[in-house]
């Protein structure tokens, strides 16, 4: 029996099985392949996105040193390759350190000079200790300095058929339909009707990123053409604000959305302010929250992309762009002269 | 048929158990869910922060660090995952353009495919826009926004347009990683937020 599914799947029409029609096998079926695509392939796409403006995350030094950390969620305990995308210039490696709950995978990847190239890695994680992981960036130089460019990291996609055993969506369990037994002359079982909604409140729970950004410590600094950024400034702050649908605003209340920060220079707690709503920083290192959605579709994105938008992110409010002083910087570089900075920022959602 | 954009509400389990009638609504409803999950809760999607220069640690007031001089040119590449239900990339650009150079800024926006681990051919020779362009004559202030806009049309053929529009991705392509590539004049990009075309079933 196999979990199989077309891709892209047939979509099942609900006007083929409102009261008055026969419930056919082909809408079953097709639900059914559909649930599957969803499972394997469905939503897989950019978990991590940043790009640096040349120079500005580059790395001269010839022993490793950690530059940039993200966290990201799993797409579910069966996808276990994280494919990641680099674009680099210069001779050097690069060291990726995945982290889900204390199963990781560490690999290199060597970059040889001249221009701008592509480099994919595969990170592949046995099974997963969390739902929730993070993603370590080092560099080092061989002779000059290497620059990044861009990053991007997806979950690899499952192919058909999927694996027989039960997957698992952040803790959320997921039952693969065997495709023979929803075909012609069989039964419509209890079983199944179970099972379809069952896996539809799973794969709602599937988190897709709205944020991910990392600020780059011990890099190359040479403050004329423009240092990295070491923690988010206030002229940061307008562009990390996203515009995302978030479908689910007006009927799932429930839902919640992930928030991660990462903090350093914490001598005193402090708030951040995020979709209206504080997220309280106490310690160095990441800090993470459920909040609710918290703000109004924007009337001027409406219909941007054809559904409701909304714009996320930390807000541009007094308390964040004020009293955190981010766009107060008149000291060394390399400290900032208030009492915490924020160098990691990533926000997921339902 | 109809696809609905936000989760409709599931039949009870209950509804499902032996010895029940399987009514239409039920499985009207479980049809709708699984058509909203596929068709607008899985698509791709990507936001990219575009980190520039910073003379202090972080971008204090002004969201670009660097000079832009005159005929000032940038490139950039960004790597998108599509889905296989991909068929247009819509987008929206925060920049900065500094016309007291003289300059005319423009920015063309293209796509183009990853073949044996390579940025290779285009797939879709995208936009060119110049006139959507707003202007400004200091980098401190309000980055700009440009939206491509919805409109999904059929696969574009011959000039490239001056007109935004998304992406096209051709069916060969979906589900892959794919390059969208942006060069510019006179321009600095600052975030580029890719979403796909929700395309009622």
């Amino acid at each position: 029996m196999s979990n199989s599914f077309a891709s892209p799947p047939p979509l099942a029409d609900p006007q083929t099985v409102v009261a008055g029609q026969p419930i056919s096998y082909g809408a079953i079926n097709s639900i059914g392949q559909t649930l599957n695509y969803a499972f394997g392939v469905g939503g897989i796409t950019n978990a991590i996105s940043q790009a640096w403006y040349d120079g500005t995350c580059s790395q001269s030094s010839t022993s490793y040193q950690e530059m940039c950390q993200w966290w990201l969620p799993q797409a579910s305990n069966l996808h276990l390759d994280l494919e990641v995308y680099l674009l680099v210039r210069g001779t050097g490696s690069i060291r990726l350190t995945l982290d889900f709950g204390g199963s990781s995978d560490v690999q290199e990847v060597a970059t040889s000079g001249g221009g701008e190239s592509l480099y994919i890695q595969t990170m592949s994680l046995s099974n997963f200790g969390a739902a929730l992981g993070s993603l370590t960036l080092e560099g080092k130089a061989t002779t000059g300095t290497i620059k990044i460019a861009s990053i991007m990291a997806r979950w690899a996609p499952l192919t058909s058929p999927l694996p027989t055993s039960t997957g698992e969506v952040m803790g959320s369990d997921f039952v693969p339909f065997g495709i023979g037994r929803l075909d012609d002359e069989k039964p419509l079982s209890a079983r199944v009707g179970y099972n379809m909604i069952r896996n539809i409140n799973t794969l709602r729970k599937r988190l897709k990123t709205w944020v991910s950004w990392s600020a780059v410590t011990n890099a190359d600094n040479t403050f004329t053409l423009g240092g990295p950024s070491e923690w988010l400034g206030a002229g940061d702050v307008f562009r990390l604000r996203a515009p995302v649908n978030a479908p689910w605003a007006d009927t799932l209340l429930e839902s919640y959305v992930y928030v991660a920060i990462k903090a350093m220079n914490v001598t005193s707690s402090f708030v951040l302010e995020v979709l209206g709503q504080e997220v309280p920083i106490s310690a160095n290192g990441w800090t993470f929250a459920l909040i609710q959605l918290g703000v109004e579709p924007l009337d001027s994105d409406l219909g941007l992309f054809k559904l409701p938008t909304y714009r996320v992110g930390p807000d541009l409010s007094p308390a964040n762009l004020d009293a955190l002083y981010w766009d107060y910087v008149t000291t060394t570089p390399n400290q900032p002269d208030y009492s915490a900075g924020i160098c990691g920022f990533c926000m997921w959602s339902e | 048929m109809l696809t609905p954009t936000d989760p409709q509400q599931l039949p009870r389990v209950n509804s499902c158990q032996m010895g029940r009638v399987v009514m239409g609504s039920t499985m009207a409803q479980v049809a709708s869910s699984a058509l909203q999950l596929a068709s607008v809760k899985m698509l791709g999607e990507a936001h990219y922060h575009f980190q520039r220069g910073s003379n202090f640690g972080s971008c204090a007031f002004r969201h670009i660090g660097e000079t832009i001089s005159k005929g000032y040119e940038e490139t950039w590449q960004i790597l998108y995952a599509t889905t296989p239900l991909t068929t247009h990339i819509a987008f929206e650009m925060m920049y900065d353009s500094i016309y007291y150079n003289d300059d005319q800024p423009a920015l063309q926006v293209s796509l183009k495919k990853i073949v044996s681990g390579a940025i290779a051919g285009t797939i879709d020779a995208g936009v060119i826009l110049d006139d959507y362009i707003e202007a400004m004559d200091s980098a401190v202030g309000d980055p700009k926004v440009l939206h491509s806009g919805w409109q999904a049309r059929t696969a574009p053929t011959g000039a490239t347009p001056r007109v935004s529009r998304p992406l096209y991705v051709p069916v060969e392509n979906r589900g892959e990683v794919v390059c969208v590539r942006i060069t510019t004049t006179a321009l600095a990009v600052l975030a580029l937020h890719l979403i796909d075309v929700y395309q009622e079933a």
